[in-house]
């Protein structure tokens, strides 16, 4: 059964609520540099836990792209679609 | 030359006579763009770019071609065969990071022996043979990762050139080509759109220019009183080291940065933010967030998120390779391996800190408020200047 966008962006929101410890309806606000814990390191740990939900893995070249939950939920879908 | 002259030339010379030259060109060409319409069209700031490589770039500028050109033919040369290949995603990122390894090799060895200033005679001019500058470099491995990913097609020569030679980015910051390449639409924008921007931008530009001349003022009083042959006891010169020098530099470069930020939107195009405040920051991660913003930002997403091939990223290791390279772009000497050294083992251990957190729970709590809160912010920076002090004495015991 193919995910449609909707079903990725929940499980982006709620994986990226889990990691930051915040509000599923605080997630859209989200982003590296913007939220204090989202730094460099906190993203290589938010890149291989989207990975493990997903059952996928990202390109070097992707990961510096993975910014916020929007970015994330079109590159999973790239992935998904593949 | 008149005693104010003197003194005049005296101040200026730290910065080079390269800084003011460019200054000079990227003012002119941003007041040019301004003045006449017909250079705001692609064609003439494409010719306002290679006026701008030419003043800049002089004696080197066949280096710089043959740098440049190279590069070009080499992408060129990888997206056609990419084409004839079953797989030419894969075909075209694994050549291009070959071609990525090799101009950093380059860059380093060139630098470590001095290949940047072999050169040739021609009509009575010393031409250089390569030009290896740190923001060059820069430019060109960006643009190889982002072609060879696939992220942007292969640009136009005429974009490339209009891109790779861009004034307001000869000396950093580092604009990528895939954000320049978003912009290329609004260089024809109305000059109400521009001037809705125009007082924010004066103000920065003023800003910029304040901050220039405070770093050159500064760079000028450390050079006359802490200079060689200076009398100076080493408590002293550390006391130096520790207060005018960082500013110094940052006041400089974040200044000129500013400037450049707000002479190009003259031209359509905006630069990336550079610097952010980034003395008095907790640690060293947060310093390095804020600290030539656009240059680390590149180290990071092509080095520290890299998993070199392994399922896990390992933190440290590509701390240490992130910083080591991020030396090695300074200069290919031991100051500047030793400088990225220091900022690697330091931030890992700032890695390993916050891994462990809980660990000084106890710690903290011995802290009363204002101490927990001033104690992050003076041990970076006191850390921080001691990765630009410490490296000559090192070496010196080394040795």
């Amino acid at each position: 059964m193919t995910e449609t966008t909707n079903d990725i962006q929940q499980r982006v929101e709620k994986t990226l609520a889990r990691m930051f410890d915040v509000p599923p309806g605080e997630v859209s606000g989200l982003g590296m540099g913007l939220h204090p814990r989202w730094d460099s390191m906190a993203h290589m740990e938010l890149v291989m836990q989207i990975e493990k939900e997903f059952g996928l893995r990202f390109p070097t070249y992707e990961i510096g792209e993975l910014v916020n939950p929007a970015a994330i939920t079109s590159a999973v879908e790239r992935h998904v679609q593949k | 030359m008149p005693d104010p002259l003197m003194a005049l030339a005296r101040w200026i010379s730290p910065i080079g006579v390269v800084l003011v030259l460019h200054l000079a060109v990227c003012v002119v060409s941003a007041i040019l763009a301004l003045a006449f319409a017909t250079l705001r069209k692609p064609s003439g700031l494409f010719l306002l770019s290679v006026i701008a490589i030419i003043v800049f770039y002089r004696t080197s500028l066949f280096g710089f071609v043959l740098t440049t050109g190279t590069v070009f033919l080499f992408m060129l040369a990888v997206d056609r065969a990419a084409r004839h290949r079953k797989d030419p995603a894969r075909f075209r990122w694994r050549l291009s990071c070959a071609g990525i390894l090799v101009l950093v090799a380059a860059f380093v060895l060139g630098r470590a022996w001095q290949f940047d200033s072999q050169s040739f005679s021609l009509g009575g001019v010393r031409w250089g043979l390569l030009a290896l500058d740190m923001w060059l470099v820069l430019r060109l491995v960006t643009i190889l990762w982002e072609v060879g990913s696939g992220r942007i097609k292969l640009p136009t020569v005429f974009r490339f050139v209009f891109w790779v030679a861009l004034p307001f980015t000869l000396l950093g910051p580092l604009l990528r080509y895939s954000q320049f390449e978003q912009q290329l639409t609004s260089l024809g924008q109305s000059s109400e759109t521009r001037q809705s921007h125009s007082a924010k931008l004066i103000k920065r530009f003023a800003l910029g220019l304040f901050q220039v001349l405070l770093g050159v003022l500064l760079t000028g009083l450390q050079a006359s009183i802490a200079g060689p042959g200076s009398s100076l006891s080493r408590l002293q010169k550390l006391l130096i080291a520790f207060s005018i020098a960082p500013w110094s530099f940052y006041l400089l470069w974040g200044g000129y940065y500013k400037l450049m930020e707000s002479l190009a939107p003259s031209w359509g195009i905006t630069l990336p933010q550079s610097f952010n405040r980034p003395f008095g920051r907790r640690n060293l991660s947060e310093f390095w967030a804020n600290w030539n913003m656009s240059a680390t930002s590149v180290f990071r997403d092509y080095l520290f998120f890299n998993r070199l091939g392994f399922a896990r990223a390992n933190v440290y290791v590509n701390t240490l390779i992130v910083f080591l390279m991020v030396g090695l772009w300074h200069g290919s000497n031991g100051y500047w391996i030793l400088f990225g050294l220091m900022h690697g083992l330091g931030f890992c251990a700032y890695l390993w800190y916050s891994r462990n957190r809980s660990r000084f729970a106890l710690l903290r709590r011995g802290l009363v408020d204002w101490q927990f809160r001033y104690t992050g912010p003076v041990a970076t920076y006191l850390y921080v200047c001691s990765c630009w002090f410490l490296p000559p004495t090192i070496l010196k015991l080394i040795r």
